[in-house]
């Protein structure tokens, strides 16, 4: 690549030089500063009217113009977000020193967009959202990124229901690939970073370990400058094949204008509790089975009576004592699993007693400082998070340094290294795994308190178990001995050299390092009941990412009436995974829970290796600055796609166009119309297989019997020799405009894109030896709409009001799965219930919920099996029983300021999307879900038609039967799995924050610069779901699967407090 | 500028911007080929089962109980003649053995090498074996097309008729005992762990599994197993119990994977009071005054004397009663857990079975059947001290037997293939076809048969659910050739009414 890039340079300045030419004239100098400041303005550009010639300003705000014939001539001074103004010159050498005035009506639109390039916001032919870094720090979440739920239209955050450090799954303008990582690029400043997830829930037993957290969570939301969302595929051309599923841009805060040393310090604490009101449970009838209290039976005559043998009762006590199908309270004493007698009387909800009120501390200082030379910011921050599961932590210390320094006039440097010490202490298992703790929580009958089971191991110091299911694990025993532990070292690094070749020709290298190392440490401890002898899970893992950048960039005015702006350059990414990790079954030694100390540890080690290499160039031209024009093109080579001997290009070359027309500028409008600007783009972006190794076989020695090492062919995969990068490719349109002096702001988007040549994992029989291969064949589309519009109601000095409204609309489809159609079944996706997966089924939407449906006659009567004594819901046909991820997405943000008191809450939901829900499934089954509460005296009706005659039927199920009748519905395979699926639409009360402001005359004796108070809240109420019990944001993890959910954490609500103070 | 652009784009492509990504996309940690042995060893030990819990659903609780061997308590009235859980064989085989040992065979005759063609014929016996034992439970079965996926980009391999199966692997093995009998050094050594790249010894199993096949197709096609039952016996099988075919397995009870004894893990995996010896066995064994009640039979406790043995009746499922009930010695019944039993594909006490069948009906072998008979009851008896933990069966015992139970040459099918039946214990899929192949021994269905299969005791498995949701049309093709359908009463094509 070196020589490559040398051999560059030569080209570029050969090929340059030709076009210049110098001349003996007049020449007109000056400097160029902003009105009511001595600020010197860079790059602003002074050009003769009618001519090509002109030049920019430099550092120092000078410019130098040579030229002849220039008497009468117009001299016209522009840049960006000032106004421009016109000198008329006399012909002679002249001095013009320039004010600039900040055109207040373009004053923020100046947006960065792909590879840190500063643009016009009226130049953008592509839809670009800046989320301001104060919205995201003033109510913080632990993982910063989540903070864009609700605030991006066309944006789909969701999140896990595995605690403070669980991963999220966002996702920009629909799934991008059928079954590859949908999610998009993270890139600060300027480097793109790791984003892995390690570990998910997949699969119907959800995966022993859970929800193992992502990497974007480190980032500390007091650095954050701002997030650029860059949406589309043209807002992302730039970086490439990385940017496929969009890209979201962190720029952290500098220390840029902050004249002298500024200290800010700012703190908040907040309390997280379970949203009990969430949680609409029975209370009526506690533990039983038939309609019976525990130890009861029926005798001869059909009537409750005691169970005579103690041990018998006892027994009957421990067997059921999940089921809530019992009598109503009546205080009576009964036995209970621990051979205790006990008031059967409702001893309060249970999820209330085991999780514990959570709280997340955050401290960030912060030092800054800059001039015209340099300028640096430091900062420390603490994040102190106790999760509301008992003994489950998360601490993050982060430090953060960004610095730039003017080292030469021509040369502008700058560093940017943050440092994240992260440790989680026992994440919190979700799903149908045996050591999720949640399960016992959600299930456990009213009539029976949780806190007796602690402190969950017997005197024996193995699990105390209170019901006979091994894979039902004791949440104490869970919270006190298991161990999920991660301990994470992160670095990401950059330096960025801009050298100024002239004033309008620059060159910029930029290269950075993210590397992290992460240490995890599982124990499931000797004496838990599913897995006696214990068992230990060790892993040391390491991720790095190395990014590099040779850019040139030429601003260049053609004539008067057209400039240009030129990027060149090339990029190399890589990225390497090392670890090694052991799990050995069963400790030695009870106590020591140490590798060492178990046996048979089976080592594994661990590697993968990536590089993609790229050329890139952008040409921006615009027309009297009213027609926008630009064309990228990028070519990237995968090292994921190359093989010795491969035929098939291992390449790609794709360009996006993009254009806007400011029809204020073109057209005469109205006053009222600030601003009114048409773009449209279109796009192409490739992208290659993600994962190394797919294309040739390979094999592995898999063991060794009796001195003999064995292997075999490795994968179960089909490799594809021939793969080459997906094509996706996106047009869209877009409206904005600014009214009545910026009061009101709309932005209208719509897109349409296409992923074609998909590299998915197509069906295979077992019998070709493999169960998937890897096919160029996937095909989806998403079109979709997105909606903003805000303003400002009401602005009088003492009292303003703004608010702004997103909605994004995306409407998936798949297209194409393979030659024959089949459904791709989503790794992974299978309910618990066995009856119902997330699937891709040509022609429907991306992911959805396909199970086993109420068999139904012609009248849409259900039918039922009345061969038994207690009918039985026929299962009908597997359909389509809802999506997975919601298409319809909006967000309302309102602030009110009323002198030094500012008032700000977010609203936000989600329509359209639906979720099976383990949890309720369970709930209904054992009786708890207040459903169920209908007929548990007299019966319940049940109608319908007999399946075998066709005859109308109406039966009542008898109050012993219940549990049978709904065990029916809720059974594995054979039972109902649309009787669980529930829409998932709902209305969050997202944000609050009320903060007072200080006087500045209380504070400026303490030589305080400012001091704002705030109370802030986050997920507070809805004002609008349809689930019960759960979140309806609940997820079981961030993959492709989405729409399925069991037993995760309790949804939470959050009320807290933030200090934040500048010396 | 532009011109410069595009330009640029073609220096670059021209030049190394994907320098070194060949060498960057091939894993390191990986080997990009094994040799021939190495592979080897994975195939014959998964041969034999590598998910002891697919053994446990297909041969433990499936097949050994449905030919009334043993009797596994609680699981009976589950999986009793119902299809349940005999897609296992088929899922675990393809992927494993089939799909690597095509694999081999590639590599064999794509090799260079001084001892390629030896090495090629020893693993097509071995593939023919792993395919007899798929073709055998299921019937038509992806063969020819099979285990392609990479090699040739079959993802959807059709399903041939048994008819052809059996013709193609029985050619495969002619010429393969052909090759191997031309002598000649094999480079496995220890890794081949029946045989320890002894070729005779190969070249006497691809016989001895010919007869095998070619005795399986009497009911179907007399002449044709007349015809390959003689080149087998004139090619030369099985000799002593020196030429058994087995895999002696490791003592290493922390594994779940393959390097344990399948069975004994089926075994030690449910409670050791689940696995009993059922009646019909047993009352078999005793009645004859069998001295091998002792070895394959064990109270709870650890007691293998004769008298305290009593079998388990078949319909009788009752947990509690069957405590008292005999376990299975080998595999651990008496307590110690022999986890590096032994595997027996095909052992000489079979061979010599087949024989004395073959000598009955077509005079082969010397014709001496009642010569055969009794070579094979000494061996299957014998042979049992492969077990090792001390079972000895003396040649005085057997001597014994032989005496109070002497070979009655009208009936010398039922004997012959009552033998074969306790001979092949632990060998469910053999069990089974033969018991399918000869009516011995005979059996009566269980008393819920009616409800359960219309009255008959299972013939067949059934096709897995995932070839139906990912092979729908070749297994349909497949299903709609089946007289009766896809039952597990419906019968495979040598299992001729």
């Amino acid at each position: 690549m070196k020589r490559n890039f040398t051999f560059l340079f030569l080209l570029l300045f050969a090929a340059l030089g030709a076009n210049q030419t110098f001349a003996q004239k007049v020449t007109i100098s000056g400097t160029v500063t902003e009105l009511g400041s001595s600020e010197p303005l860079i790059g602003v550009t002074a050009i003769i009217e009618g001519t090509t010639v002109g030049s920019s300003t430099d550092l120092d705000g000078k410019y130098t113009i040579h030229a002849e014939n220039t008497n009468g001539k117009n001299l016209i001074f522009s840049f960006i977000g000032y106004k421009s103004q016109t000198f008329t010159l006399d012909g002679t050498d002249q001095v013009i020193n320039v004010q600039l005035e900040k055109d207040a009506k373009l004053l923020d639109e100046v947006v960065v967009t792909a590879l840190g390039i500063k643009r016009e916001q009226k130049a953008l032919g592509y839809s670009l959202t800046t989320v301001d870094g104060g919205d995201l720090s003033q109510v913080k979440t632990t993982s910063a990124v989540n903070s864009l739920q609700g605030r991006v239209a066309g944006v789909n955050v969701s999140t896990n229901s595995s605690g403070a450090a669980g991963s999220s799954r966002i996702i920009i303008r629909g799934a991008s690939s059928l079954t590859g990582d949908n999610q998009p690029l993270y890139v600060i400043d300027g480097i793109p970073v790791i984003n892995n997830t390690n570990g998910s829930v997949v699969g119907p037993f959800g995966g022993e370990h859970g929800d193992g957290g992502d990497d974007i969570s480190s980032i500390n939301p007091d650095d954050i400058e701002s997030i650029s969302v860059l949406k589309g595929s043209s807002a992302a051309a730039l970086y490439g094949s990385l940017a496929s599923n969009g890209v979201i841009m962190i720029t952290t805060k500098s220390g840029k204008g902050q004249k002298s040393l500024g200290v800010e310090y700012s703190s908040s604490y907040t309390l997280d509790k379970v949203n009990l009101g969430l949680i609409d449970v029975q209370t009526t009838y506690g533990q039983g089975n038939n309609h019976l209290k525990p130890g009861y039976e029926y005798d001869a005559d059909g009537n409750p009576v005691e169970i005579s043998d103690e041990k018998l009762a006892i027994d009957d006590a421990y067997t059921s004592s999940l089921q809530s199908w019992g009598t109503k309270y009546d205080g009576t004493p009964v036995y209970n699993w621990d051979g205790v007698k006990r008031p059967y009387s409702y001893t309060g909800n249970n999820i209330g007693k085991f999780y514990n009120t959570g709280a997340t501390a955050t401290n960030t200082l912060a030092l800054a400082k800059g001039n015209e030379i340099y300028n640096y910011r430091f900062s420390y921050s603490n994040l102190n998070n106790k999760d509301i599961f008992p003994n489950s932590y998360l601490k993050r210390n982060s430090f953060s340094l960004n610095a730039s320094a003017r080292i030469h006039p021509r040369l502008t440097s700058s560093i940017h290294a943050k440092y994240t010490g992260e440790k989680v202490h026992n994440r919190v298992t979700i799903g149908d795994t045996p050591g999720n703790a949640n399960t016992i929580a959600w299930l456990l009958p009213g009539s029976l308190d949780i806190n007796d089971l602690k402190p969950g191991e017997t005197e024996d110091g193995v699990e105390l178990r209170h019901q006979p299911s091994q894979f039902k694990t004791n949440p104490y025993w869970v919270a006190n001995h298991f161990k999920n532990d991660d301990t994470k070292n992160r670095i990401t690094a950059s330096t960025n050299l801009k050298f100024n070749l002239t004033n309008w020709l620059y060159a910029i290298g930029r290269a950075g390092i993210d590397a992290y190392t992460l240490d995890r440490k599982r124990v499931t401890p000797y004496g838990t009941a599913y897995r006696p002898a214990g068992e230990l899970y060790q892993a040391k893992l390491n991720n790095q990412a190395i990014d590099a950048d040779l850019m040139l960039g030429m601003d260049k005015n053609l004539s008067e009436m057209i400039s240009t702006t030129t990027i060149i350059g090339a990029n190399t990414h890589t990225n390497q995974f090392t670890g090694l990790s052991a799990k050995g079954r069963g400790f030695i030694v009870v106590g020591l829970e140490d590798l060492n100390n178990t046996t048979l540890p089976e080592p594994l080690n661990l590697y993968s290796k990536t590089k993609t290499n790229s050329l890139y160039g952008s040409v921006e031209m615009d027309y009297r600055r009213m027609l926008y024009l630009t064309f990228t093109g990028r070519n990237d080579w995968f090292s994921t796609l190359s093989y010795p001997g491969k035929t098939t290009p291992n390449n790609d070359f794709y360009w996006s166009l993009s254009s806007s027309v400011l029809l204020n500028e073109a057209l005469s409008l109205p006053d009222a119309v600030d601003y009114l600007k048409l773009r449209g783009s279109y796009a192409q972006v490739a992208g290659g297989a993600r994962r190394p190794y797919q294309l040739n076989l390979d094999y592995a020695v898999t063991g060794s019997f009796r001195g003999q090492s064995f292997g075999q062919l490795n994968g179960n995969s089909i490799p594809n020799p021939n793969l080459v990068p997906f094509q996706k490719n996106e047009l869209e349109f877009g409206l904005e405009t600014r009214l009545f002096k910026n009061r009101l702001y709309m932005d209208a988007a719509y897109y349409s894109n296409k992923t074609t040549n998909d590299i998915v994992s197509a069906s295979a029989s077992l019998s070709s030896g493999y169960t998937a291969a890897l096919l160029n064949i996937g095909e989806l589309s998403n079109k979709g709409i997105e909606f903003l519009i805000g303003g400002t109601p009401v602005r009088q000095s003492a009292f303003s009001w703004n608010t702004s409204f997103n909605v994004g609309y995306n409407n998936s489809l798949i297209v194409r799965t393979d030659d024959e159609d089949t459904p791709i079944n989503v790794d992974g996706s299978q309910t618990r219930s066995k009856n119902a997966i997330i699937s891709h089924i040509v022609g429907e939407h991306y992911g959805v919920i396909f199970g086993s449906s109420y068999a139904r006659d012609d009248n849409g009567n259900i039918m039922y099996d009345m061969s038994g004594t207690i009918p039985k819901p026929v299962q009908g046909e597997n359909k389509i029983l809802g999506q997975g991820v919601a298409p319809l997405t909006l967000g309302l943000s309102n602030s009110f300021d009323f002198h030094n008191l500012s008032l700000g809450f977010l609203i936000d939901g989600k329509f359209g999307g639906s979720v099976h829900s383990g949890t309720n499934l369970a709930l209904i089954s054992n009786g708890l879900h207040k459903m169920t509460l209908e007929g548990r005296e007299d019966g319940l009706l049940v109608e319908g038609v007999d399946a075998d005659t066709g005859e109308p039927i109406s039966v009542t199920v008898a109050p012993k039967d219940l549990r049978t009748y709904y065990g029916y519905i809720a059974a594995e395979n054979s039972g109902i799995a649309e009787a669980f699926v529930y829409s998932t639409d709902f209305v969050k009360f997202r944000e609050l924050s009320l903060s007072y402001t200080l006087p500045k005359s209380m504070i400026s004796m303490a030589s305080i610069g400012s001091l704002k108070l705030s109370v802030i809240g986050r997920n507070l109420f809805f004002l609008m779901r349809k689930i019960d019990n759960i979140d309806p944001e609940a997820s079981l993890n961030n993959l492709n699967s989405q729409g399925i959910e069991r037993f995760g954490l309790p949804a939470t609500r959050s009320l807290g407090f933030a200090v934040n103070v500048k010396f | 500028m532009k011109k410069l652009f595009i330009l640029l784009i073609i220096v670059f492509a021209a030049g190394a911007c994907d320098k070194g990504f060949e060498d960057i996309n091939v894993n390191p940690t990986k080997p990009s080929q094994l040799a021939p042995s190495t592979k080897l060893t994975y195939i014959q030990l998964y041969t034999g089962g590598s998910n002891y819990v697919a053994y446990l659903f297909w041969n433990m609780i499936h097949l050994m109980p449905d030919m009334q061997q043993i009797n596994v308590t609680h699981y009976g009235p589950i999986f009793s003649y119902k299809p349940g859980h005999t897609h296992w064989l088929f899922e675990e085989q393809y992927k494993t053995t089939v799909k690597n040992v095509v694999d081999l065979q590639y590599q064999l005759e794509n090799s260079e090498s001084a001892t390629a063609a030896i090495d090629l014929a020893i693993v097509k016996v071995q593939k023919v074996l792993i395919f007899s034992r798929i073709t055998d439970g299921y019937g038509d079965i992806p063969y020819f097309e099979a285990g392609k996926g990479f090699l040739e980009g079959i993802r959807f391999p059709k399903y041939d008729a048994q008819k052809d199966i059996y013709a193609d692997m029985l050619a495969t093995l002619e010429s393969a005992a052909a090759t191997l009998a031309g002598g000649g050094e094999s480079s496995f050594g220890s890794a081949d762990l029946y045989y320890k790249g002894d070729v005779t010894k190969w070249k006497k199993f691809a016989n001895s599994l010919m007869l095998r096949l070619a005795m399986r197709m009497v009911k179907v096609d007399e002449a044709g197993a007349k015809s390959w039952a003689t080149k087998a016996i004139n090619g030369g099988v099985m000799e002593s119990n020196e030429d058994i075919c087995y895999n002696q397995y490791e003592n290493s009870p922390n594994d779940g994977g393959p390097n344990v004894n399948p069975l004994t893990k089926c075994f030690t995996s449910r409670h050791k009071n689940q696995v009993k010896i059922s009646k019909t066995f047993m009352d078999f064994l005793k009645s004859r005054n069998d001295p091998r009640v002792s070895v394959l039979c064990s109270t709870v406790d650890g007691d293998t004397s004769f008298d305290k043995q009593e079998g388990q009746d078949i319909n009788d499922a009752n947990r509690g009663d069957a405590n008292s009930k005999p376990n299975i010695n080998i595999f651990g019944g008496s307590g110690v857990i022999v986890y590096d039993a032994p595997f027996f594909f095909q052992t000489y006490a079979e061979v010599e079975f087949m024989m004395a069948e073959a000598a009955m009906r077509w005079g082969l072998a010397g014709g001496d059947v009642k010569g055969h008979y009794e070579n094979g009851v000494r061996a299957a008896m014998k042979y049992l001290s492969l077990y090792g933990h001390g079972v000895e069966i003396t040649d005085a015992q057997v001597d014994e037997y032989l005496a109070n139970n002497p070979f009655d040459a009208s009936q010398a099918l039922k004997m012959i293939n009552e033998q074969y039946w306790v001979a092949t214990f632990g060998n469910g899929m053999e069990t089974f076809s033969n018991w399918r192949r000869s009516g011995y021994p005979e059996l009566t269905p269980l008393k819920s048969a009616p409800e359960l299969t219309g009255g008959s005791i299972p013939r067949r498995f059934v096709y897995p659910g995932s070839e139906k949701l990912n092979n729908p049309d070749q297994v349909q093709a497949a299903i709609d050739r089946i007289p009766g359908g896809d039952k597990i009463t419906s019968r495979v094509w040598w299992d001729k009414e």
